[in-house]
């Protein structure tokens, strides 16, 4: 008989802000509660949040300084990565034993570090899902949050207003493009580094949605399936090691495949067999 | 097979009982309190949902039936529900077993009223019980019985609805937007109770409790029957679903 490993317990939902995180959150939750799950949403701002208190308490500022606006600015990125170390201790090692389906959302421009503190074990549990969009969409979408949440402070309230997500969180031009990417061939480049790494984490899957369209609901449909069809199966019950591993095989030759096939490296390659 | 809810005092137990037997030959169930709850339910909540589930609401009109408070709320619980859906098949028939005519009951001042129920033979009441549920004039009341001895559940059986497609999940996301407006708990659990005949357990949070609903639906082929029952046009939202008329996107048999 093959060993078994048990169901999932915990998502990472990740993707530039504007990709459609808390749209697959919104949709995960949904399914996981309609079929009798019971789920807890989390983000890493409070852990950053609690950093940059503990560094204020202790009169240290090299890693964070303080800011009118957003609270804070991070000076020093790997307090990204301590944030997720927090979220493992204080989440992920909690959770042993509940049922308790455990959705974490982040955003960073590189993940290549973002799970190192994380033991197998516990990504043996966990489920990746990859929010996918151009820079430049997701600075249009943002640029129409702020526009919404504008209005909304303004009191002009619309049905337009509403039908974007109540969580909305504006993320500027500028950060857009200092913190994930100066340009379009960065942002390509970063697209597939961010796959790869993704893809190749010991995790025990991974997904990559596209939403690049402007289609909120076609965009649902498919978290709603990818959630229902592939999803749902890894909470439901223990999968062997010998199916585990067939299945991530089967991932990993798509994502290389989608990222081989991907336009901007074909016209890499081709510039690079015409240099 | 199609329900109906029988309405009556427990004074006139046994007419009732002569009532669901007429049903029962003619094809339809009934749901008689004292023979379909269990000791010990909790009755209001279950009856009220039986009650408006059914297709059909049966009145064993009698003084006893009239001198109940409990017998009226029925029957108004009965009309404002029909109210809410356009359900062609949900009359009321009144059987007045004794003279009971002379009290006031405007709820009851619309519907035809058999008269002299009491007298009719099981082949008679079976017959006039048809044509209620057909909308047929019953004819010459001499002739009831002889019509009603040749009736069978065979022939008089209301066939069910063919099933409805499987939807997809951009179909599902659909119908559970136009029914999102519907958010009581009460209301979605009744809504369930009308499709499935049974009680569905199902979230609080309105949200949730549409998705569980509508994809159980969808898999039991039910989606024609939720539309109906919650004024939605299956044509305009999915098309036809044997015709090829193409609506908003057909039901698609994958899955």
């Amino acid at each position: 008989m093959s060993r078994m490993i048990g169901p999932a317990r915990f998502v990472f939902v990740v993707g530039t802000p504007g990709a459609g995180k808390s749209l697959i959150c919104q949709e995960l939750e949904k399914v996981l509660e309609g079929n009798d799950f019971k789920c807890a949403r989390h983000g890493d701002y409070p852990f950053l949040q609690f950093l940059y208190k503990t560094d204020m308490d202790s009169e240290c500022y090299d890693r964070f300084k303080s800011d009118p606006k957003s609270e804070f600015i991070v000076l020093d990125p790997s307090v990204y990565d301590k944030a997720l170390e927090l979220v493992y201790d204080n989440i992920l090692k909690n959770a042993k034993g509940s049922r308790t389906i455990k959705i974490i959302e982040f955003s960073r421009p590189r993940y290549d570090t973002s799970f190192l503190y994380y033991t197998l074990e516990a990504l043996g549990q966990s489920l990746i899902v990859h929010a996918s969009a151009s820079i430049q969409v997701c600075i249009e979408r943002n640029e129409r949050r702020k526009t919404m949440l504008e209005n909304r402070l303004k009191g002009q309230y619309s049905a337009e207003v509403f039908k974007e997500d109540p969580d909305v969180h504006y993320v500027p031009p500028s950060v857009m493009s200092n913190f994930y990417a100066k340009d379009e061939e960065e942002d390509a480049r970063r697209s597939r580094d961010q796959k790869l790494v993704l893809s190749l984490m010991p995790a025990r899957s991974y997904f990559c949605l596209d939403n690049s369209e402007d289609d909120r609901e076609a965009f649902r449909a498919t978290v709603r399936q990818v959630a229902e069809e592939e999803l749902l199966p890894l909470f439901e019950r223990d999968e062997s090691y010998e199916d585990y591993y067939y299945r991530r095989r089967d991932q990993l030759r798509a994502t290389m495949e989608s990222i081989a096939h991907s336009p901007n490296l074909m016209q890499e390659a081709e510039s690079l067999a015409l240099a | 097979m199609k329900k109906a809810f029988i309405s009556y005092s427990h004074h006139d137990g046994d007419r009732a009982a002569r009532v669901r037997d007429a049903l029962g030959a003619i094809g339809w169930s009934a749901f008689l309190d004292s023979e379909t709850l269990p000791p010990g339910t909790a009755w209001r909540k279950t009856l009220r949902t039986e009650l408006i589930s059914s297709d059909l609401l049966i009145i064993v009109l009698t003084k006893a039936w009239v001198d109940s408070d409990f017998s009226i709320a029925e029957l108004d619980n009965y009309v404002k529900e029909s109210r809410r859906t356009s359900k062609e098949s949900r009359s009321v028939i009144p059987l007045e077993f004794e003279r009971a005519t002379d009290y006031l009951i405007p709820q009851l001042d619309k519907h035809q009223i058999v008269q002299k129920a009491a007298e009719l033979s099981d082949h008679a009441l079976r017959w006039v019980l048809f044509c209620g549920i057909n909308n047929k004039p019953p004819g010459p009341r001499e002739h009831w019985a002889a019509n009603g001895s040749g009736l069978t559940p065979t022939v008089v059986a209301i066939p069910e609805p063919p099933k409805s497609p499987r939807l997809s999940a951009a179909q599902r996301l659909r119908l559970e937007s136009k029914l999102s407006h519907i958010q009581s708990p009460q209301r979605i659990r009744e809504i369930a109770w009308k499709m499935f005949g049974r009680e569905v357990e199902l979230p609080e949070d309105s949200k949730i409790a549409w998705y569980k609903l509508v994809k159980m639906v969808s898999e039991a082929g039910l989606t024609e029957r939720l539309c109906q029952a919650t004024d939605l046009d299956y044509v305009r939202l999915f098309g036809s679903s044997g015709s090829g008329e193409k609506g908003e996107g057909r039901p698609t048999d994958k899955q």
